[in-house]
């Protein structure tokens, strides 16, 4: 650092020092009006919509860090779910998963309409040390309840492994009493904790929630998990916002072919209303088309739409 | 240097800026008619405003569209039709001559959001009567508003029981427009007249159909003006002819009094009979009978009923080139396969609980889907050239009527009365001309 010291010096590397830090500085500047002006301003969304029903619940898993969406099969799910089981309980969970998928296979012979997997708690195996299962589930980063969703019950679970995880110390196992003494934490987060209490340690908890991931997904019935970064979730819930509302606003005619799709880009004024609809990919069907710009039309656009344009695609 | 280290820092900052593609699912909770509005342009005329009508009654028809009919002035601005718009009217549709002799007419399609024309076409007046224009011009509209082709210049035909004084009864064979308006007797010979056949010609309708003889059953053909030749008299039964798309080769049933009826397929060259030998139990297709032959649209294949393997009937086909048999069902009581070149999938009926029910076969995914679950019994199915309609024949409590079923909305339309007894249902091409008879 003497080195640096200005007596130290030359003017011509001043000069380079200088000149560095206003291009620094010009820089920065320029991220961040290109941060908050071009954002809200000039930018598209794009969705894609399908109108075929969704009768199954939908479940967010928050991931501290960036990952790749979970696919729909069982040993990605476990994979990602469990991040923290070691290689000894993978395998006692694969053997688990395996006598699962056969007691599913039972059942579904037996009663066709099976809706829940509440029995599989039960049968839940013996968790490995929980120290070290709980320094690793541990996520660095703390998630702030609001986004948490509150619909689904798995979904709590989920909600409260990462609370505990975020607040209490790394203990050995967690009990109902330590839950009881932090009286002044909000109702919402007591029983999240209280339903972790329930469970002998998280790990078993990480492991009785996979199992039931698997049974869901196996009966086909159970929520969907869709694991997406803490950094999107805010854009997840502006467009579940924005299908529901479609949704109820969307009511194509009869006989659609399901191969035909076509993308509208609409332009919202600064005061939420529709200044534009353009269809800028025509599905070829006029009704079609004309139907999904109704939907759009009628729709109250939410609040991050104004002054913004988003494109939607819609698929049958 | 500088720049470099400006480089990075944008690389590192840019993905903030990344916007993620999401599908989300969106559930459409209802089914609603699209608001359209026919506009009759120019002075009022009689001609047009009725097709104006027509055109109404066939695109309403599908139960797609809620159609308004509106005269307008000649001068029609752009502000006129956006204000459409605001009438929630996303589409309209302006119809008016082009000329004064009015042989022409001319549509086009607006959206009217943004006052521009989608598509539009000069219409040459075809025929004389105002039915087969409104049929036309729907024909011609329907592609540029539901991306299916039109079946609204199409006939169906179909028998009809008249009770005689001998106390029975002959069958007549009428034909009717789509929807089984315009009803007309095609063949009224004193005797019973069966299972009609439409030609696969789009300018010159034919109608072959089996008549009661003292000797045989035999084939006969008739074009609209009621000329009749015999297209096959061999002894026994000849009947359900069946054109590939092309209308070059044709199948047909016939029994040559051999005591079953066997397929025989007819090209420009030669006349075959279909031969088959199953190599497990070596029953060919002389053991049983083969009948509802109907050939796939490059006429490469066969679909047909017979009961040679199993004893009771089921759908097989059979590919000519390679003289290869394949099953398509393989149990119960299955018949009347009848194919569709434009879904390519077969519609066929099979007894279930004691009730004939119609059922579909995805031929390229080779799936079966049971269509109907209702107490009649369908008997002869027959598809519309569009593939969205079957027609049919359905028996409830010994009454025989011919029945429209909608596959998108799986609603059954009934075409004749209840009081006639009708069955056996034809569904022709879309023709060019709208065919009328004209029998002397």
């Amino acid at each position: 650092m003497l080195l640096w010291q200005l007596k130290n010096v030359r003017n011509r590397h001043l000069l380079w020092l200088k000149l560095l830090a206003c291009s620094l500085a010009a820089h920065l500047l320029f991220v961040a009006m290109l941060f908050f002006g071009y954002r809200d301003g000039v930018s598209s969304h794009k969705f894609t919509m399908h109108n075929h029903s969704l009768n199954r619940q939908v479940m967010v898993v928050l991931a501290p860090t960036m990952h790749k969406p979970v696919a729909n099969n069982v040993q990605t799910k476990q994979m990602t779910l469990a991040p923290s089981i070691t290689s000894a309980n993978q395998n006692k969970v694969a053997t688990r998963v395996a006598t699962l998928k056969s007691a599913v296979a039972k059942a579904k012979a037996d009663r066709p309409a099976v809706a829940k997997a509440t029995p599989v708690k039960k049968a839940a195996p013996k968790a490995a040390p929980p120290k070290k299962v709980i320094a690793k589930a541990a996520p660095a980063k703390t998630i702030p309840p609001k986004i948490v969703p509150t619909k689904a019950v798995p979904t709590k679970v989920v909600e409260a492994k990462i609370e505990k995880t975020k607040t209490v110390p790394p203990k050995p196992a967690i009990t109902a009493q330590s839950t009881e003494k932090k009286v002044e934490q909000p109702k919402e987060l007591i029983e999240q904790k209280n339903l972790i209490a329930a469970s002998p340690t998280v790990a078993q908890q990480i492991m009785t929630q996979s199992e039931q991931m698997i049974l869901a997904q196996e009966q086909n019935n159970g929520p969907i998990q869709i694991e997406i970064p803490y950094t999107q979730a805010r854009e997840f819930y502006q467009q579940e916002a924005l299908r529901k509302e479609l949704s109820r606003h969307w009511k194509p005619p009869h006989g659609i072919s399901d191969t035909c799709s076509c993308e509208i880009t609409t332009y919202v004024g600064n005061n939420g209303v529709v200044n534009d609809c353009v269809i800028t990919q025509s599905s070829g069907i006029l009704m079609y088309d004309v139907s999904a710009r109704a939907a759009i039309l009628a729709m109250e656009l939410p609040r991050w739409t104004w002054g913004d344009s988003f494109a939607i695609t819609f698929k049958p | 240097m500088i720049y470099l280290l400006q480089l990075l820092i944008l690389c590192v900052s840019l993905p903030s800026f990344s916007f993620y593609l999401k599908a989300l699912d969106v559930h459409a909770s209802t089914h609603a008619k699209v608001p359209l509005l026919i506009g009759i342009k120019g002075a009022y005329d009689t001609d047009l405003t009725e097709v104006g009508r027509l055109i109404e009654k066939d695109l309403t028809f599908s139960g797609q569209f809620a159609i308004t009919v509106q005269n307008f002035d000649n001068t029609l601005t752009k502000s006129t039709i956006k204000t459409l718009f605001k009438k929630a009217y996303p589409i309209a549709v302006f119809l008016n001559y082009t000329d004064d002799a009015r042989n022409a007419i001319e549509w086009r399609v607006y959206d009217t959001m943004h006052a521009q024309m989608i598509a539009g076409k000069k219409y040459t007046k075809r025929g004389n009567i105002n039915v087969g224009w409104a049929h036309n011009i729907a024909d011609t509209l329907w592609p540029v508003l539901t991306g299916q082709l039109g079946f609204f210049s199409t006939k169906i035909a179909y028998c009809k029981a008249i009770p005689n004084n001998k106390g029975t009864s002959m069958k007549h064979i009428c034909i009717a427009d789509y929807d089984g308006n315009n009803e007309q007797v095609l063949v009224n010979t004193p005797t019973v007249n069966i299972m009609p056949r439409w030609n696969k010609d789009t300018h010159k309708p034919l109608l072959f159909y089996s008549e009661y003889t003292n000797e045989n059953v035999r084939m006969v053909m008739t074009d609209m003006k009621g000329n009749r030749h015999i297209a096959a008299n061999h002894d026994g039964i000849n009947m359900l002819a069946s054109f590939s798309d092309d209308g070059k080769k044709v199948v047909h049933c016939a029994s040559h009094d051999n005591g079953t009826c066997q397929l025989y397929y007819q090209d420009k060259k030669n006349i075959k009979r279909i031969t088959y030998t199953d190599p497990k139990t070596n029953n060919t297709l002389m053991d049983g009978n083969n009948i509802s032959p109907c050939l796939s649209k490059d006429g490469t294949t066969v679909y047909f009923c017979s009961d040679f393997l199993t004893g009771h009937p089921q759908i097989y086909s059979y590919h000519l080139q390679e003289e290869r048999l394949e099953p398509i069902t393989t149990g119960g009581y299955c018949a009347c396969p009848t194919y569709c070149p434009r879904t390519n999938t077969l519609a066929y009926t099979k007894r279930i609980n004691g009730v004939m029910q119609l059922c579909l076969y995805d031929i390229a995914h080779k799936k079966h889907v049971q269509l109907t679950h209702d107490a009649s019994n369908k008997d002869e199915c027959s598809w519309s050239p569009c593939g969205n309609y079957l027609l049919v024949a359905m028996e409830q409590a010994g009454q025989n009527r011919i029945a429209m079923y909608n596959l998108p909305t799986h609603a059954f339309h009934y075409v004749t009365a209840a009081c006639v007894q009708c069955d056996y249902p034809a569904w022709s091409q879309t023709y060019a001309t709208y065919p009328m008879v004209h029998t002397t």
